[in-house]
């Protein structure tokens, strides 16, 4: 129940982006694969520091870690950096294919791999962030991680992506890039 | 190198998770086309999140009584799997009947009300009650096959329950706006 309240802001918050939505038509198909992968990383990622928490592979502490931490932090940023390029070009070609926006047409594949992949890389950021902050503080007081992260994780993952997308959208567009 | 293993074994899943979702995206896309309906914008993260949570809930479920021991990965009328059916889906419409008072608030919050509060409520009541259904057979169907194969129900399992989720999710939401709009 609580993780609904997270996603009702995060609906409120596109329920306030209608005119950003109709500026920039095929926007809408970015947000679920976008959402999908910040929140299949995030699964991965709170499971194997809460695993490695326990085993004491890793420190609770944000800085001076070991080197275990730092390649699980690594490997999230490198999949958050790829994966957003693949969910731009395949946007684009099924926007394309069921031509997304009629006559007037819809975003390019640049616009689509742009917003995609800064946004990506922006939320996917922000939530490896928030969960090693929480995991380490739970941790710290003697709760289990896993108990604690995941609600966390649920409630402020929609957030967050729709939070990242409209801000990186809103610069596309105030930049003049597209 | 133990990273690089891991790292190999997310994107199969992360590959087709974002695949699936384009096309709920694309669907979500061309709900919002059908007209500035400003609720169904507000209402569809949750709604769709609900239906994941149901189907993971269900699906944790049934997975710790596969492995207890307790059922078989058969589809047997089964008190523990026809029971837990049932209450995960009675909770779940509760929830979109407080996902629709939400709604119906937000949306007069952003502008001006378009439609009644019983309509919010009625759209998401009715997009649960058939997302809800599709999506608690597929978690079932998923935690017997992926118990079968020995498959990782957190990180495989639990992302394509949730993507499988979504766009049942969005398509309910679409049927039931052509439906009652």
């Amino acid at each position: 129940m609580l993780s609904a309240l997270g996603s009702i802001g995060a609906g409120f918050l596109l329920g306030t982006q209608t005119e950003t939505i109709s500026n920039l038509p095929g926007l809408l198909v970015l947000f679920p694969p976008l959402m999908a992968m910040r929140g299949t990383i995030s699964g991965a990622f709170s499971a194997r520091l809460s695993t490695a928490l326990h085993l004491g592979t890793i420190k609770p502490s944000i800085r001076n870690n070991t080197s275990t931490f730092k390649k699980n932090f690594i490997f999230v940023i490198i999949l958050v950096a790829i994966i957003p390029i693949w969910v731009g070009v395949f946007a684009f070609l099924v926007s394309s294919l069921f031509n997304v926006g009629g006559e007037s047409g819809h975003l390019s594949l640049l616009g689509f791999i742009l917003i995609a992949e800064f946004s990506g890389i922006l939320s996917g950021f922000l939530q490896a962030t928030i969960t090693i902050l929480v995991s380490i503080l739970t941790y710290r007081r003697g709760l289990d991680p896993d108990i604690v992260v995941s609600p966390i994780i649920f409630a402020t993952g929609d957030f967050i992506g729709v939070l990242t997308i409209v801000f990186v959208s809103q610069l596309v567009i105030l930049s003049g890039i597209l | 190198m133990k990273i690089r293993r891991a790292m190999l074994e997310s994107v199969p899943v992360l590959m087709l998770v974002t695949c699936i979702s384009v096309f709920t995206g694309f669907i979500l896309n061309t709900t919002f086309s059908l007209g500035d309906i400003i609720g169904i914008l507000v209402m569809t993260p949750a709604l769709l999140s609900t239906g994941g949570n149901v189907g993971t809930s269900y699906g944790a479920r049934i997975t710790t009584s596969l492995h207890s021991g307790l059922i078989e990965p058969r589809f047997k009328r089964v008190r523990m799997i026809y029971i837990n059916f049932f209450a995960i889906y009675i909770t779940g419409i509760l929830v979109t009947v407080l996902i629709g008072f939400v709604g119906f608030f937000i949306s007069i919050l952003i502008g001006p009300p378009t439609l009644s509060l019983a309509q919010y409520i009625i759209l998401a009541v009715s997009a649960g009650a058939i997302d809800f259904i599709i999506v608690l057979f597929l978690s079932l169907s998923t935690a017997f096959i992926s118990f079968r194969h020995g498959l990782d129900p957190d990180n495989i399992v639990a992302p394509i329950v949730t993507t499988l989720a979504d766009l049942i999710g969005i398509c309910s939401i679409y049927l039931i706006l052509n439906l009652i709009i």
